[in-house]
């Protein structure tokens, strides 16, 4: 009986650090604040994401674009400093991915923007979150039911290509 | 079809205490449906293991069964209706965005529930009258308890929603959506819990109104006390792997350190179950049922805080967004008070430029001095009073001066637009006239 409470209890365990490994919300090299930028300020995703309705990623914004409000706002806060050293040295920042997909499947975030999906069908109140946690599974179901959901095509080669 | 959408946001304590409220009444309510639904099971079981057997005593377990089970109506109506009830409103008001089930899915679930509530008391009243079962008896008895369970399995799929916020939208399209792995792991272990907590009580309360002799008695009350044990024993041999399986099928963004840290407390107590049982069987006089049925109250409220917390992490993310929404919405009431003290004599159309000012552009630009954007009043005499031009500019805007970071488009409506655009115009014409 205790043997078997215990095996329970130690994939209990497994399944524990399994989700810690999943790593929903990693530390990013600069605490960026989504609640400042889009709620409070109200800018549309595409000001920074530059790329999301030209092209299969969002990308991030050159850090040029962050300091042309920076240079002159909230200049003497930690991560405004941080900011501006990586500007000095002309170093990328290296924000670490919450979402990715591997590299069998074929996502394309202008198709889905073109298809007037809002952002937050997938990235959840980004607007809310002062860190980024990834709210979808990114598994293949999470993808087919939304699909299915809007008659959207299914075919493996939609995704598989 | 009556929808609950499109209901006003709530404050981020009302949220709370419905999400807690909530979980309130679902622990009296399961409770007292799980006691129902076990109690049931084993007294319609009891009656054809009785007749295999030929032994009265099965029988008038059976029978003692449904008396301690089915109290009187009224506990009926109140601990298995009313919670139903006050669920429902709950439910809709935590997913504000928009009911995703129509309130026929809760309709559906009251009838079914309350004609199985009503066939198991005319299986009571029939198994009180005699101790001989008759096939309409036992057929009554048995559609009653699958109907509850069928009620059961419905509310289980509804609830299971409530821990996976990114279904909404999808139900909006699709009814079907609602079903869930997540959800039918949640009625199995409601199940499991049931009937561990069926054979606390039988433990407790039952085998004590046997009437015969003394031999008879013992015989009777050893008989009770062996299928509660079996029952409670049992269930927690099970109740672990559907909680297993229900961590595996959580959404990710469910779950948190407390999920599992009370997860393993619903695995400690289980334990703790079994050993009370398997330690005191034979001695004492009590027996071991007032700390079983203390230890599977204790299980159930460990799986409440489980959920409740898997609840809360889901929707983190949208407490958050009201939470700041409340902020917004008490500072706008601030300087609408203020405005209407200063100025109330201003025309309602430069009013609305005013406010879309206020909201959008005032991040970037002042009138005076350089904020981000340069200063309006320099900016704007540049179109000449030509609103259209401006409104042309602020649809689309382009870099004008490279000493400055281009504006983002803000994809403003139109009427907003041409507010701001006329309310600009006459404001910098009021200043620069000073």
């Amino acid at each position: 009986m205790i043997a078997y409470f215990g095996v329970v209890f130690l994939a209990m365990a497994g399944l524990a650090v399994a989700w810690q490994q999943a790593g929903l919300s990693p530390d990013q090299p600069i605490a960026f604040p989504h609640t400042i930028h889009v709620s409070k300020l109200s800018l549309p995703c595409n000001f920074c994401h530059i790329y999301v309705d030209i092209s299969r990623h969002a990308g991030g914004p050159p850090v040029e674009k962050c300091m042309s409000c920076h240079k002159s706002i909230a200049t003497e806060r930690e991560e405004i400093r941080k900011l501006t050293r990586y500007y000095e040295e002309k170093r990328p920042i290296e924000w670490n991915r919450v979402y990715s997909l591997p590299d069998h499947v074929y996502f394309s975030h202008k198709r889905h923007v073109k298809a007037g999906l809002d952002c937050s069908e997938c990235h959840g109140m980004v607007g809310a979150m002062k860190k980024i946690r990834r709210v979808g599974s990114l598994k293949m179901g999470w993808c087919v039911s939304c699909h299915r959901a809007r008659g959207a095509p299914r075919d493996c080669a939609t995704c598989h290509q | 079809m009556a929808s609950w959408g499109n209901l006003q946001p709530l404050s981020p304590e009302f949220y709370s205490l419905l999400r807690h409220g909530l979980f309130l009444v679902l622990f009296l309510h399961l409770l007292f449906l799980g006691f129902l639904v076990g109690g049931s099971t084993v007294s319609l079981l009891l009656n054809f293991l009785g007749k295999e057997k030929r032994d009265p005593s099965y029988l008038r377990f059976s029978q003692e069964l449904m008396r301690t089970v089915l109290i009187s109506k009224s506990a009926l109506f109140i601990f298995g209706l009313v919670p139903l009830l006050l669920v429902w409103f709950v439910y809709a008001r935590v997913l504000f965005v928009a009911s995703p089930l129509p309130w026929q899915f809760w309709a559906v679930i009251l009838a079914v529930l309350t004609l199985g509530f009503v066939l198991l008391f005319l299986y009571r009243q029939a198994r009180e009258r005699t101790l001989e079962l008759f096939p309409m008896t036992a057929a009554a008895g048995a559609a009653g308890l699958l109907a509850v369970i069928l009620a059961f399995f419905l509310f289980s799929a509804g609830y299971g929603i409530l821990f996976n916020p990114a279904k909404l939208p999808l139900l909006q399209k699709q009814i079907r959506f609602f079903l869930s792995w997540n959800a039918v792991v949640k009625f199995l272990l409601f199940l499991a819990f049931f009937f561990g907590m069926t054979g606390g009580l039988i433990l407790l309360l039952c085998g004590r109104s046997a009437e015969g002799g003394e031999g008879m008695n013992a015989g009777y009350r050893g008989l009770v006390h062996r299928f509660g044990a079996n029952l409670a024993i049992l269930a927690t041999f099970v109740l672990p792997v559907f909680l297993l399986l229900d961590l595996v099928t959580l959404p990710e963004i469910a779950l948190s350190a407390e999920v599992f840290v009370f997860s393993a407390a619903v695995l400690l107590l289980s334990l703790a179950v079994c050993l009370t049982l398997f330690l005191s069987d034979g001695k004492g006089k009590g027996g071991p049922g007032g700390r079983v049925v203390f230890l599977f109250v204790l299980i159930f409220l460990a799986i409440l805080l489980h959920d409740d917390a898997a609840v809360g992490n889901a929707y983190q993310d949208r407490i958050a967004f009201l939470t700041m929404q409340k902020a917004a919405v008490t500072a706008e009431a601030g300087k609408e008070a203020h405005r209407e003290e200063s100025a109330s004599a201003e025309k309602t159309e430069t009013d609305a430029g005013q406010v879309v000012f206020e909201k959008i552009c005032a991040g970037c630009h002042r009138f005076d001095i350089r904020v981000v954007g340069p200063p309006l009043n320099e900016r704007v005499p540049t179109y000449g009073g030509d609103v259209e031009k401006l409104k042309a500019f602020i649809r689309a805007p382009v870099k004008v001066n490279p000493g400055y970071p281009s504006m983002p488009k803000l994809g403003l409506p139109e009427e907003e637009i041409d507010a701001v655009a006329r309310y600009l115009i006459a404001h910098v014409k009021e200043e620069t006239s000073k």
